[in-house]
C-alpha cells in the first residue's frame, strides 16, 4: 500500500454527519475480543500472532460485511505511515510499533476498523460523527459476530476475557470525543471530569488512554467494563454526553453576551494568525483551529464546514504535515509547512 | 486526628485489615505507615513510591482477609499458561484465558474493585460455550441467579432457582458450598 492511499481512504466520521455533531465530533465503540485457544498477545511466541492473523484473513474473505476491507499489514508500513493511522483515530498508539502478525482491517466506507495482535487478539473499532452510539453500536455487534467462528475467549462468570482484568466483561469501551471550548474557557472542565467520574465515566485526552488535551478535545468514555450490559453502559455515556453539549452551548451563549467584543477580538486574532503566520507549532495550531471553529459556530468568523473543520485538526498533526511534505522535517519545517498548508486553507475559507 | 504511632503528625494514612475475622484499624501518618509497613510486613505492597503500577498493586492483592493463605495461592500456576498469581499482580496482565479459570477465587475481589462488580451482565457468543463446571460453580452460579431474580422480583423464576439449589445441596455434591 503506497503512502498516499492512506491519506485518500476515506474516514466517514471526518464528514461530520450524526447529531449534535458540531460538538460530539465522534462517537467511538472498541470491543475486545481474544481466541480461547491462544496465550494473550503479550505471552504468544513469535509464531502464534501469525497463526491468529491468518485465521482472522480466512474469515474476512468468507465475509460479505468485510470482504473488500483494506488488510494493512503493520510491518509493510514505515513508522511515518502508521502514525498516520493513528493521527486519524484508526489504529491505537502501542499498535504502531513493531510486532509479528499485527494488521489492520479498515473497511472502505472508513467506518470500522480491527486490529489484530493488539493487547487483546482482537480489538474491534467502529467510530461516527456525532452523538451516535446506538448506531455504532449496532455495527460493532455485526462486525463482532463476523468473527465469532474463530472461539472467543468467554468465561459465564466474567464475560469476554481480556489481557488486562480492566477490560473484561463487555470488552467494551464506548466513547464521545467533544469539543468544549467555552467549558474550557470557563474553568468547568474540572467539575466536568468530577461529575463524570461520579458516575463511573472517565475523561480522556484526544488520542485516548494518558494522551494529550488537544484544541478543547477530550473524550469521555465508560470506566468499567463489567457488571451493566451494553446498553446500559451506552446509555451513560450518550447521556453525560447530551449533557456536556448543553452545558457547551449555554457557556457559549454566556460567553457571547457577556464577553461581546473581547470574544469576538480574541477569535478574530486567532483567525489571524492562522491566516498569516509563517510558523506554527501543533499545539498553537491545535488552540486556534478549535477558537475559530467556535467563532464559526458563534457567527463570528467565515462560515467552516464540520468536514473543513476535522481536515485542518488532522492536517496539523505532526505526521500529516510530512505526509503532506513528502518527507520527513524537522520539528522547525514542520513549523513552516504547517503555517503555510495552513494561510492556503485560511484563504479558501476566507473567500467564501 | 493525629497519628496513633508518633502522635505528631496528622493521620493521613487510614487502614482497615482484617485476618480470621477480626478487624483492626490503623491511623497513621505517612511516615510511620511506610515504617510499619516494613518493620511488621503489616500491609503487603503497601508502598509511598505512586507509579501507576504501584496504585494499582493493592488492587490486585485480594481482601487482606486472605493474606493468610496468601502464600499458596500465589504458587497457584494457570494451568493453561503457567503463569502464577504473582506475577499477574506485577504485570497487571494475564497470560492466557485459562488464567481466570486457574485464579477465579482471587479475581473476584479484584474485579470487584475494579468494576464494583464480578459479574458478566452483557451480550454472550450465539455459539454455545462449552463450560467444564463442577457442582460447586453451578451452586454458586445458581445462587448469583437467585439474588438476581429476587433483585429484580421474578419470584416465580427465584423459587423454581431454590429448588433447584436445594435438590443439589441434598444430593451432596454441593457440600462445598455455602448452602
Amino acid at each position: 500500500m503506497a503512502k498516499r492511499d492512506l491519506l485518500a481512504h476515506p474516514i466517514e466520521w471526518i464528514k461530520g454527519k450524526g447529531s449534535s455533531s458540531n460538538i460530539a465530533v465522534s462517537s467511538r465503540i472498541r470491543l475486545a475480543r481474544n481466541l480461547r485457544d491462544f496465550p494473550f498477545t503479550h505471552r504468544c511466541d513469535e509464531d502464534q500472532p501469525l497463526a491468529i492473523a491468518d485465521k482472522v484473513k480466512q474469515v474476512l474473505s468468507r465475509s460479505d460485511l468485510l470482504k473488500n476491507s483494506d488488510v494493512i499489514e503493520m510491518d509493510s508500513l514505515d513508522p511515518l505511515s502508521r502514525w498516520i493511522l493513528v493521527e486519524r483515530h484508526l489504529i491505537s498508539p502501542p499498535f504502531a510499533s513493531d510486532g509479528p502478525g499485527r494488521i489492520a482491517i479498515i473497511d472502505p466506507k472508513g467506518v470500522i476498523s480491527v486490529m489484530v495482535n493488539e493487547e487483546d487478539h482482537l480489538r474491534i473499532q467502529v467510530i461516527l460523527a456525532g452523538l451516535e452510539l446506538s448506531e455504532v453500536w449496532r455495527i460493532a455487534n455485526k462486525v463482532e459476530k463476523v468473527f465469532e467462528e474463530l472461539n472467543y475467549a468467554f468465561d459465564r462468570d466474567f464475560g469476554y476475557l481480556t489481557a488486562c482484568p480492566t477490560n473484561v466483561g463487555t470488552g467494551m469501551r464506548a466513547s464521545v470525543m467533544v469539543h468544549i471550548p467555552a467549558l474550557e474557557m470557563s474553568k468547568q472542565v474540572a467539575t466536568l471530569v468530577n461529575e463524570c467520574n461520579r458516575i463511573g465515566l472517565t475523561v480522556r485526552g484526544t488520542y485516548g488512554e494518558g494522551s494529550d488535551v488537544l484544541g478543547s478535545l477530550y473524550q469521555i468514555s465508560n470506566q468499567i467494563t463489567l457488571g451493566l450490559s451494553e446498553e446500559e453502559l451506552i446509555d451513560k455515556v450518550s447521556s453525560a454526553v447530551s449533557q456536556v453539549v448543553a452545558e457547551e452551548e449555554r457557556a457559549r451563549a454566556v460567553m457571547k453576551s457577556k464577553l461581546g467584543i473581547s470574544l469576538d477580538d480574541r477569535i478574530w486574532r486567532a483567525f489571524g494568525i492562522l491566516r498569516y503566520s509563517r510558523m506554527i507549532t501543533s499545539k498553537e495550531a491545535l488552540e486556534l483551529i478549535s477558537l475559530l471553529k467556535m467563532g464559526s459556530d458563534l457567527e463570528i468568523t467565515p462560515k467552516i464546514s464540520i468536514e473543513e473543520w476535522n481536515n485542518l485538526v488532522l492536517g496539523v498533526q505532526p505526521n500529516h504535515v510530512q505526509m503532506y511534505a513528502g518527507k520527513q522535517l524537522s520539528p522547525s519545517e514542520r513549523d513552516v509547512f504547517r503555517a503555510t498548508f495552513l494561510r492556503e486553507r485560511l484563504k479558501a475559507i476566507e473567500g467564501k | 486526628m493525629l497519628c496513633e504511632r508518633c502522635n505528631e503528625r496528622e493521620a493521613e494514612v487510614h487502614i482497615k485489615q482484617m485476618i480470621n475475622g477480626e478487624v483492626k484499624e490503623y491511623h497513621l501518618c505517612r511516615e510511620c505507615a511506610e515504617a510499619m509497613s516494613l518493620e511488621l510486613d503489616l500491609f503487603p505492597h503497601f508502598n509511598f513510591d505512586l507509579s501507576w503500577e504501584n496504585l494499582l498493586g493493592p488492587l490486585f492483592e485480594p481482601f487482606a482477609s486472605t493474606t493468610r493463605r496468601k502464600a499458596t495461592e500465589t504458587e497457584i500456576r494457570c494451568q493453561g499458561c503457567g503463569l502464577d498469581y504473582s506475577s499477574f499482580q506485577k504485570s497487571g496482565k494475564f497470560g492466557c484465558p485459562k488464567c481466570y479459570e486457574s485464579f477465579r477465587e482471587s479475581i473476584r475481589p479484584l474485579l470487584r474493585k475494579i468494576h464494583g462488580a464480578d459479574r458478566h451482565r452483557g451480550s454472550k457468543p450465539d455459539v454455545d460455550v462449552p463450560v467444564d463446571k463442577g457442582a460447586e460453580n453451578k451452586l454458586e452460579r445458581l445462587q448469583m441467579e437467585l439474588k438476581e431474580a429476587i433483585e429484580k422480583e421474578e419470584y416465580e423464576r427465584a423459587a423454581k432457582i431454590r429448588d433447584r439449589i436445594r435438590e443439589l445441596t441434598s444430593k451432596g455434591d454441593g457440600s462445598n458450598g455455602k448452602a
